[in-house]
């Protein structure tokens, strides 16, 4: 587009460059010139230099201020890097509060980069490869975790996972669990578009006059877990499913948090999110008004899990992190500030009022399932989306 | 004297390095990018059709340029019309637009025509996707639109109003009669210049499209290395792109009329013979107010965010995201100067270069450096961050800043020389007729020439139009979005961020800087170059 813009803009200053030069030639002719020469010439070309001279000072500096930056970052350089999503190192995300509390054991400096949404963290490391600076991963989930193993960049782990409670049993040697929780739509109980909660899927696609706000599953997970559930319940038919939801989609953002901030603007009745997703309102905001919706079918599971990669210098302390993570106090910390369920005793306990787990099947596929059909069930939601 | 064998020598050597060392800023990351695409194993991917991006993006393309030219002769009527002090303030407002980079405006669209504007007071429920892709395009163009067929006005010899007066023509006819036939070769390409920059479009569809089906080759091709990584699908995105600007590129070349098109002055003198019609008094209100909406909207916004960390109601993720905005604008800052400053030496070079291949009867070698000059418009801005991203990855230089910052300056400046050249080629042209042979008397040549004749002529124009290349390519969001990362980016990725992020109040305050940014350093260099005094 800026070329284009370029295009139409330089013939737009081409006007303007003849404009200005024939009032500048207007005022000297033959004669004027040669006196010009003569006398302004040297003054002028002396203020030019001394003119394109601060320019390429501050060029320079500006230059030297990167460069600079560059050292900054080296001498102040973290001991462990840290990709995730977004929302987890968002102030009121587990992230922050975690930092602290390994810095002050590890007496070490730990810095979290948030790249957008969790598949983007398997982006990433597809373009940065073995050069990557990362130490650690953490958000990606079990439907991604056979996908990131495949690229040959994450270590196996030295964590001792005995502690687990988990609601299916854990068998990667690579990622440990670190919470897991179940997808569901959540929808404020004032709105007054819904008068009756769907209590089956079925019945919550056959609604008209609702609008939901979805992510997208090449970008987000939770968006690939919508698309995964809808696989998981219908199959073959999963195709007509999305050709019903169509209509009612206001948007499809790139990740939850995006997704979830246009919810509580306003903008659709429903949002995916999770099963956990009231309970921030309940006992962060102390607001009962949001519910999330229960389904007959069952619920998509999602465990989010960390690794440690093979190319990190500290490995030591990259494994000391993951252990930390299922700890009774990291886990307390990311049950109340992720909102998902804890995989692990947690110390503090939940409050008493933290929701208690869906009554309903939790359904899943295997890692190795969803690497091998997710291209398939992605492109044929594209497929009904750009009908 | 006559210049020495050497010294023309010396100077063609010069040339022809200078152009190879620009030629080699899209080479290189386009080569880097082939190289890279061969090293991937692309295993599966999620393309969307070829064929359904073709179909989209001609659809949104013929639709926006149809509206927009609709709006903008009417813009251009209405200005012509309205014979009052309106007029001048409502021609200053078609430049706003123009000056204000297209994620502002795309911005200002949440806060006029979003949820957070009219349609959540209209209670409408899906306003992202086409209708707001339109409306952004339309207001872009519309103005640009009426700002290139205003100088048709300053065609009709005055003999033509007076047989107009006397034969009573007013309203429609006047315009089928007279108007009409003034303005079709400039509506003709305008509506050209239009429908390329409807076709590259990338920030409105990527910020307000909401699903996949609004698809372009340039969102495709942003998706296919972002999301798939998918380096051979961009390849070929970027391919069909140009080969379908480059049709359409020929395709004006060939058809526009051969009449002189002196667009961009857009002044029209004041007519006593055009009588003032109440109805474009009135329109010519209602364009003030449409084409200064988004940027006081913005103003307002950025107060609003403003009074909000004065009174500690923004929340520490709003802090945070704030404390962002000096670095981006360092960045933004260190951009705008070094491209300019590459602009500036290599359009120079490049313009002189052309002409003096021409005057040295190397004809068809001038043609060609202008023709792969060319190639720059019809090339995606993002295939380019790709090449970079492809150059980066290549060289295994991520943690590097220095890499990242060199890459935005090549960026901005393959954009912003082609607008150097055609600005100064003209005026180089007229200096070289005036002065060239009294130079020559003098014994004036090479660095003596350039020094004690060309710069100080050529001076105010080269520094504008390098500051105005430097501006308007690092507004741009397409270009950087996929080689920025946390530690470097400019303002336009940081509202990008911000505005993903739903941080709409927030991204106001970075708009708003950039905006005032663009404004305060053309005008620092308008005033610096000493182009108010020949004003």
């Amino acid at each position: 587009m800026i070329l284009t813009l370029g295009t139409c803009l330089d013939n737009t200053s081409e006007g303007m460059g003849t404009v200005i030069y024939h009032r500048a030639s207007q005022q000297g002719r033959d004669m004027k010139i040669l006196n010009y020469l003569s006398k302004k010439t040297s003054v002028l070309i002396r203020q030019s230099v001394a003119k394109i001279a601060t320019i390429s000072v501050i060029a320079v500096l500006s230059m030297m201020s990167i460069h600079a930056d560059d050292t900054d970052s080296l001498s102040d350089t973290p001991d462990l890097k840290i990709y995730t999503y977004d929302s987890f190192v968002a102030d009121w995300g587990p992230g922050p509060k975690l930092v602290e509390l390994f810095e002050a054991q590890c007496q070490c400096k730990v810095e979290m980069i948030g790249v957008t949404d969790a598949l983007n963290i398997l982006t990433r490391l597809r373009f940065e490869g073995e050069d990557t600076e990362a130490d650690v991963i953490i958000g990606l989930d079990n439907n991604t975790i056979h996908e990131a193993d495949e690229l040959g960049l994450i270590a196996k782990h030295d964590v001792d996972l005995t502690a687990l409670e988990m609601p299916i049993e854990w068998s990667s040697d690579t990622f440990i669990p670190f919470d897991y929780g179940y997808f569901a739509f959540v929808y404020n109980k004032t709105n007054e578009n819904i008068k009756k909660p769907a209590t089956t899927f079925a019945d919550f696609i056959s609604e008209k006059d609702t609008t939901i706000i979805m992510q997208d599953p090449r970008t987000s997970s939770v968006g690939l877990g919508i698309v995964s559930w809808i696989q998981k319940i219908y199959g073959e038919k999963s195709a007509e499913v999305w050709r019903q939801l169509n209509d009612r989609i206001v948007t499809i953002s790139p990740g939850w948090g995006e997704a979830y901030s246009l919810f509580l603007q306003g903008d659709s009745d429903y949002v995916l999110s999770y099963t956990t997703s009231p309970a921030y309102h309940l006992i962060a905001e102390d607001d009962d008004n949001y519910a999330s919706l229960t389904f007959e079918e069952g619920h998509y599971l999602q465990i989010e899990a960390a690794a440690r990669l093979k190319t990190s210098k500290r490995p030591k302390l990259a494994n000391d992190f993951l252990q930390f993570l299922v700890t009774a106090e990291a886990q307390s910390t990311i049950a109340q500030s992720n909102w998902m369920y804890p995989v692990s005793e947690p110390k503090p306990a939940m409050p008493e009022n933290y929701p208690e787990k869906p009554q309903v099947p939790g359904l899943y596929f295997t890692s190795e399932e969803v690497t091998e059909d997710k291209t398939k069930w992605i492109q044929s939601w594209l497929d009904v989306l750009s009908e | 004297m006559l210049p020495t064998h050497s010294s023309a020598r010396v100077f063609l050597s010069t040339g022809g390095i200078v152009s190879l060392l620009f030629f080699s800023l899209f080479a290189v990351p386009l080569l880097a990018l082939l190289l890279w695409s061969q090293s991937q194993n692309a295993a599966e991917h999620l393309n969307y059709p070829l064929y359904k991006i073709l179909r989209f993006t001609l659809t949104q393309s013929v639709l926006s340029t149809g509206l927009s030219l609709f709006f903008g002769l009417g813009i251009a009527w209405s200005i012509v019309h309205c014979q009052s002090g309106l007029r001048k303030v409502a021609m200053l407002s078609l430049l706003l637009p123009l000056v204000m980079p297209v994620i502002t405006i795309c911005l200002s669209w949440n806060f006029l025509l979003g949820t957070q504007g009219l349609a959540g007071y209209f209670g409408i429920k899906r306003p992202y996707g086409l209708s707001a892709i339109l409306s952004v395009h339309v207001f872009l163009n519309m103005t640009l639109i009426a700002w290139l067929v205003l100088p048709a006005w300053r065609k009709a010899p005055e003999g033509y109003w007076r047989i107009a007066q006397m034969l009573n023509l007013t309203g429609w006819q006047l315009w089928r009669q007279l108007e009409w036939p003034l303005v079709k070769p400039y509506a003709y390409r305008s509506v050209a210049l239009c429908f390329l920059f409807c076709f590259t479009s990338f920030t409105p569809v990527f910020l307000l499209g909401g699903s996949p089906k609004y698809t372009t080759f340039e969102t495709a091709i942003y998706t296919a290395m972002r999301v798939n990584f998918d380096p051979v699908y961009a390849l070929i995105l970027g391919i069909s792109q140009f080969l379908i600007c480059t049709v359409i590129i020929v395709m004006i070349l060939k058809n526009s009329p051969k009449q002189s098109f002196d667009m961009g002055r857009g002044v029209i003198f004041s007519n006593k013979l055009i009588a003032t019609n109440w109805m474009a008094t009135i329109l010519s209100t209602v364009i003030i107010l449409i084409c200064a909406a988004p940027l006081v909207t913005i103003l307002i916004q950025a107060s609003n965010t403003v009074m909000s960390l004065v009174e500690g109601h923004l929340s520490e993720t709003g802090i945070e995201t704030l404390a962002s905005i000096p670095k981006a604008l360092q960045t933004t800052m260190m951009t705008i100067i070094s491209a300019m400053l590459t602009c500036l030496c290599l359009g120079w070079v490049l313009a002189a270069f052309k002409l003096k291949l021409t005057r040295q009867g190397y004809q068809k070698v001038a043609l060609t450096q202008e023709m792969l000059g060319g190639v720059v418009y019809a090339l995606p801005a993002l295939i380019m961050g790709a090449g970079w991203l492809a150059v980066i990855s290549l060289t295994g230089l991520w943690k590097s800043s220095v890499i990242i910052y060199l890459a935005f300056v090549s960026l901005t400046t393959l954009i912003g020389v082609p607008v150097v050249i055609r600005s100064i080629v003209p005026a180089y042209e007229q200096l070289q007729k005036q002065y060239g042979k009294l130079a020559e008397q003098l014994g004036l040549f090479g660095w003596q020439k350039i020094r004690k004749v060309d710069w100080p002529q050529l001076k105010v124009i080269l520094l504008l139009s390098a500051a105005y290349a430097g501006v308007m390519a690092s507004g741009d969001l397409g270009a950087f979005i996929l080689i920025s990362n946390e530690q470097l980016q400019t303002l336009p990725i940081l509202i990008q961020r911000q505005m993903a992020g739903y941080h709409h109040q927030i991204a106001s305050l970075s708009a708003l800087t950039l905006i005032l940014t663009h404004m305060v350093w053309l005008l620092a260099v308008y005033f610096f170059s000493g182009a108010w005094r020949q004003q």
